[in-house]
Parts: C-alpha cells; sequence; structure tokens
C-alpha cells in the first residue's frame, strides 16, 4: 500500500506537476500532427534524447544549486572549458580526459563555493567572475577557434544508437547520471539537507545542519557534473569551442524551473528535473520536426524562461489579488 | 561574540580592501608608465575611446545596480538591438534612426524593469530571458548575418570630431555629467538610491518602487541605445554580435568603481573611473602584445576582484 502510495505521489500535483507538462506537451503534438507522422517518428525521439543529453546534466547541477536559493552562471564555463580540457587531455585515454574536465569544474565549483562561504556574498555575481575567467581560459587554450578531437574511436561510440535508435550511448551515460542522482537525493540524507538548506537557511544552521559544507558541496557538484556534460558533448562533437551564455544556461535553467525548481529555493528533485528537461527538449525537437525556424525555438525558450520567472516572482500573489480585487470592484459599482 | 570584537572585525576588512586596492593601482600604475607608448596622446585618445563604450554600458548599469538587482545580462543585446534599428531606420534621416533606436533600447529594457518592479521577478533570470528573446528574435529578423544601412549618409553626422575628441567621447562624457545629475539630484535619484538600500522601507514609506525600478531600467536602455547608435555609425553596419560581451565589461567597470554590489549607494563618476581603469589596462596589454585571450583572462580576474571586494566594502 505505501509503495502504491509512493508511485501515485510522483503523479499528482504539486510533485506531478513537470510529469504532466510533458504529457500534455507529448498529446499536444500528436494532436497537431493528427496522423501525418511528422512527430512520431524515429528521428524526432533521438533528436529529444540528443538534446537531452546536452542539456540534462547542467539543468540536474543547476537545479540543485537552486534548490538552495542560489545561481551559478559559472556553470556554462565549467561546461565550455571541461570540453577543451577533455579533447587536449583525453586522446589517447579518453577516461583520462573525462577525468581531467570534471576534475577542472569541480575545482571551480570548490574555489567558488568556499569563496562564497568565506566571504558571506551571494553567488551570482561571484559566479560571473567566474564565468569570465574561465571563458577566457577556455579561448587561451582554444586559441579562437575549435579544437577538433583525434579519437575517432571514442566519437563513434558515443554516437551509436541503441535500443532501437532511440538513444545513444552519451544519452544513457547521462540518464545513469540521473538515476544515480535521484538514488543519492530521495535514500540518503543529503537530498533533505539539500532542501531544508534551501527553505530556511538560518534555520537549517540551527537545526545543526552544516549549512556551510552542504553549499560547497553542492557547488562542486554542480561544477563537476557540467564539466561532464561537457566533455561528453566535445567527445561525440568531435571538438571542443567555446560556447555563448544563451546556449547551454538559458535552457538549463528553464528546464530546471519547469521541472518544479522554485527560484525561490527549497523545492526540486532529480526525477522532476528530468521531466523538466525533457518538456523542454520536446517542445524544441517536436517544433524542428514541423521545420519552425531554429531562432524561433530560442525565443520560445526565453519566453518560457521569462513567463516562470513572472509567475515565481516575490510578489506575483499579491499583485494576482490586486487585479481580482480591482476585477470585482468594478463589477460592483 | 562581543559588539567590539565584531566591529574590530569589519574594520580589519575594510582595511583590507584599502590595501589592496592600492596595491593593484600601485602595479597598474607602474607597467602603464613602463610600457612605452603609454604617455603618448594617442594612446590617451583610445584609452579614453575605449572607456566610452565600456563606460556608456556601465552607466546603465549603474542605474540597475544602485536598484539593488545586481547587474543584466542583457545589456549588450539591448546595444545590439538598437544599433540594428538605427542602420534599418536610416530611411528616415538621421535624428529618426537615432529617435527609433533611442525607443527601441528603453522599451527592451523598460519591459524587463517591469516586470521585476511589478512582479518581484528574478533580475537575473529576467535578463537571461531577455537575452534569449532579443537574440532568438533578432536572429530570425536579420536571417543572423550584418545589416547595413540603406542610406549610408544619414549616419555621417554622427561620425563628426570636435577637436581630437570623437563623438564616442563626447557622448560619454555628457552622458556621465547627466547621470550624475540624475542620481544626485533629482526626485527619481533619492528614491533609487532609498529603494536598492532597503526595497521593503521604500515601499512602507510610499514610494513607487515598481515605477521606479521600471525608470531605472529604461535609463539603462537608453545609455545602450546611445552606445548601439555610435557603434553603428562607426561600423557603418550592425549585427546581434555588435554589443556581445560589453555587458560582463560594464559590470566589471561598475564595481571597479566602487558601486556597492548589494545596491543603494554607487555614483556615475565611480563607474566613469572604473571604465578609464579597465580601458587602461587594456591598452597597456594591446601596447605589450598580449592577445585578446589572455586579456578576457585578465577581465574575469578584475571582475573576480572586484566583486569580492566590493562585498566587504562598508557603506
Amino acid at each position: 500500500m505505501q509503495a502504491v502510495l509512493r508511485v501515485l505521489d510522483q503523479f499528482t500535483p504539486p510533485r506531478g506537476r513537470p510529469v504532466w507538462i510533458l504529457l500534455g506537451l507529448v498529446i499536444a503534438f500528436a494532436l497537431i500532427d493528427g496522423g501525418v507522422g511528422f512527430f512520431f517518428q524515429r528521428s524526432t525521439l533521438f533528436s529529444l534524447t540528443q538534446l537531452f543529453s546536452t542539456l540534462g546534466l547542467v539543468a540536474l547541477g543547476l537545479g540543485f544549486v537552486m534548490m538552495l536559493h542560489e545561481y551559478d552562471l559559472s556553470l556554462a564555463g565549467s561546461f565550455a572549458l571541461a570540453g577543451i580540457v577533455g579533447v587536449l587531455t583525453g586522446v589517447d585515454n579518453p577516461l583520462l580526459g573525462v577525468v581531467c574536465g570534471v576534475a577542472v569544474g569541480a575545482a571551480a565549483g570548490l574555489i567558488q563555493g568556499c569563496i562564497v562561504v568565506w566571504l558571506r556574498m551571494s553567488a551570482v555575481a561571484l559566479t560571473l567572475g567566474g564565468l569570465l575567467l574561465m571563458l577566457g581560459i577556455t579561448y587561451v587554450l582554444a586559441g579562437g577557434t575549435t579544437i577538433s578531437y583525434g579519437n575517432r574511436a571514442v566519437t563513434r561510440w558515443l554516437q551509436e544508437t541503441m535500443l532501437g535508435g532511440a538513444i545513444s550511448h552519451r544519452g544513457m551515460i547521462v540518464v545513469g547520471m540521473y538515476i544515480l542522482g535521484a538514488l543519492v537525493f530521495a535514500y540518503t540524507r543529503i537530498g533533505r539537507d539539500v532542501i531544508a538548506t534551501g527553505s530556511n537557511r538560518a534555520g537549517a544552521a540551527v537545526a545543526g545542519l552544516n549549512t556551510n559544507a552542504i553549499l560547497i558541496g553542492v557547488l562542486t557538484a554542480a561544477g563537476a557534473l557540467s564539466a561532464l556534460a561537457g566533455v561528453l558533448l566535445a567527445y561525440s562533437l568531435g571538438a571542443g569551442s567555446a560556447f555563448g551564455l544563451s546556449d547551454v544556461l538559458m535552457g538549463a535553467t528553464a528546464a530546471a524551473i519547469i521541472g518544479g525548481v522554485s527560484l525561490g529555493g527549497g523545492k526540486g528533485r532529480p526525477l522532476g528535473i528530468a521531466a523538466g528537461t525533457l518538456a523542454l527538449c520536446l517542445l524544441r525537437s517536436g517544433l524542428s520536426g514541423f521545420e519552425a525556424d531554429p531562432s524561433l525555438l530560442d525565443s520560445l525558450t526565453g519566453l518560457v524562461l521569462l513567463l516562470v520567472a513572472i509567475a515565481d516572482g516575490t510578489l506575483f500573489r499579491q499583485r494576482m489579488l490586486e487585479w481580482r480585487r480591482a476585477l470585482f470592484e468594478t463589477r460592483l459599482s | 561574540m562581543s559588539v567590539l570584537g565584531l566591529r574590530r572585525a569589519t574594520f580589519e576588512r575594510s582595511r583590507v580592501v584599502s590595501v589592496v586596492k592600492a596595491a593593484v593601482l600601485a602595479v597598474i600604475t607602474a607597467s602603464a608608465v613602463l610600457t612605452p607608448g603609454f604617455l603618448t596622446p594617442a594612446s590617451a585618445i583610445a584609452i579614453l575611446d575605449h572607456a566610452a563604450l565600456i563606460g556608456l554600458v556601465g552607466l546603465g548599469m549603474t542605474f540597475i545596480t544602485i536598484s539593488g538587482n545586481q547587474l543584466s545580462l542583457s545589456l549588450g543585446a539591448t546595444l545590439s538591438a538598437a544599433a540594428l534599428v538605427c542602420v534599418a531606420t536610416t530611411g528616415l534621416g538621421t535624428w529618426g534612426a537615432c529617435a527609433a533606436a533611442i525607443l527601441a533600447g528603453i522599451l527592451l529594457q523598460a519591459a524587463q524593469g517591469l516586470v521585476i518592479g511589478y512582479f518581484g521577478a528574478n533580475p537575473i533570470i529576467v535578463s537571461i530571458a531577455g537575452l534569449g528573446l532579443i537574440l532568438g528574435i533578432g536572429t530570425h529578423l536579420t536571417g543572423g548575418g550584418e545589416v547595413y544601412p540603406v542610406v549610408v549618409d544619414a549616419l555621417k553626422p554622427l561620425q563628426t570630431h570636435i577637436g581630437p575628441l570623437n563623438m564616442l567621447i563626447i557622448v560619454f562624457l555628457i552622458g556621465v555629467v547627466v547621470a550624475e545629475l540624475l542620481l544626485s539630484r533629482t526626485r527619481f535619484g533619492r528614491q533609487l538610491i532609498a529603494i536598492g538600500s532597503n526595497a521593503r522601507a521604500a515601499a512602507a514609506s510610499g514610494l513607487r518602487t515598481p515605477a521606479v525600478v521600471t525608470a531605472a531600467y529604461a535609463v539603462a536602455g537608453l545609455f545602450c541605445a546611445f552606445a548601439g547608435i555610435i557603434a553603428a555609425a562607426r561600423f557603418r553596419y550592425a549585427s546581434l554580435e555588435t554589443g556581445a560581451g560589453y555587458d560582463y565589461d560594464a559590470f566589471g567597470s561598475v564595481l571597479i568603481g566602487g558601486t556597492l554590489l548589494r545596491g543603494g549607494f554607487g555614483s556615475a563618476w565611480r563607474t566613469m573611473l572604473g571604465a578609464l581603469l579597465l580601458a587602461a589596462v587594456h591598452t597597456v596589454l594591446v601596447l605589450r602584445g598580449y592577445s585578446q585571450e589572455a586579456q578576457y583572462v585578465l577581465l574575469g580576474v578584475f571582475v573576480l576582484g572586484a566583486v569580492c571586494l566590493s562585498s566587504q566594502e562598508e557603506r
């Protein structure tokens, strides 16, 4: 009985919101498609999982940071820098490249986390500095161009499809990381501690949590996760290059928020973020299945982000009440 | 922990901040003076010119930072959008094109300010959404390429010089005076500083926060539009890349000048000094033959340092 309730809980609001958004999108696309077959084809599914494997880990890391009511701009820097580092160090031994890239991202998160805790400052501005520094180092290493990755076998293996062409090996690695994240979050103290710290940091500290260690740990993990995503993408593309801010971070933020992470902190979990990322990727790959202009897809992500930022605003409820009252009073008079 | 101990701790922190600042200034001055070619009129104009472009965006950012909303990541995109509008509307004549560009800049930023002020939305997320929307719609409209003016002569009056000073430097210097007057001599400036110091207290004492925050973002859009118009006139074309990355230099110049990250304190003079310092460092690096990439790294170090110092500063 307890187990059934637990499963049901995953699909009922508010926890189930991302799942319902995802289902709603699938049904909407199916209806628009009307049996023509633009949407329900294997290539749409594959492009969906490919988008997911690029965005998913950054969204997961950023989601953890946002659960703490913080924000990390430097994840875009870790993503780009780790890609270059992986390409440079991992030609002979791809695992060494992964380790080096992830170590760079983790170190960036660790250092920034320590500074944030030590100077008692907000992470946003500091991580802007971290982003600039890492993008700068990326430019220096890449010399302003893209660097191609010499190990073709690794590129081929990561692009190889499985499960009937639905997902690549790279996608499966990302799915594996999500499962790991979800298990750690659900069955260890870490998940509870993160949520408690994000809901009320001072309260959590009074209750005996080492909130500083949690903040540093989460920033480190987020840096490592984005770095892993960067290395995997660079390996899979066979090249590493510098990215713009809007390329990864905007999508990851939108994905995390759709996935039920609150900008105010204290809410969210890995499975929700996975559903949110899938929903965003579905929106993109579904629309590109109908051959929409890719630049309009970017604006759509921006629009989604803007709407959620409004709905998550600290004054949103108050304004809605004011509007309702104004409407009511005009009806009376 | 006694009150005395706390006071001593903050006193020591602020002393550390001043020592670090003095040391950095000394190093920069020494390396500048020791760089051949730095102390020439040509390099002085180059520094002013570089500082003016960073500084115009920085003046806009100053208003956002003082309002307590830290920073905007969409100012560079707004600059590009204004430049594109300016180039695309040259058919309306010089002043028509300028007016259109200014209107575009103000609208793009004021819309974000309205959302932030009225709904209490997270300023960073809104600015990232704004960046995505401007780039996405802009790419759709321009095809992602460069846009050339229909009437090239319409941009001519914007390329005039007065003595050694070009239009960019003149507009920047006027902008500094105007921004300083706005901040220190008008009711808007005082309200902005009050809201940045303590938004809840300001709202409780009857200030209309949404209007003031929207106005602050509109002013930021205005300064970005000026920078965009002059960039369009100088390069004789515009693209979405025109303003890319200026947000970072601008934010750097605001913090290096000493405007506080937490809001409620700052001035246009400070941003001008910050922009001049960044431009001087840039010129030293260019004269010493460092690559563009190395300059990105140094900008990152500067912003990191400025952010850390700014968070420790006493009001």
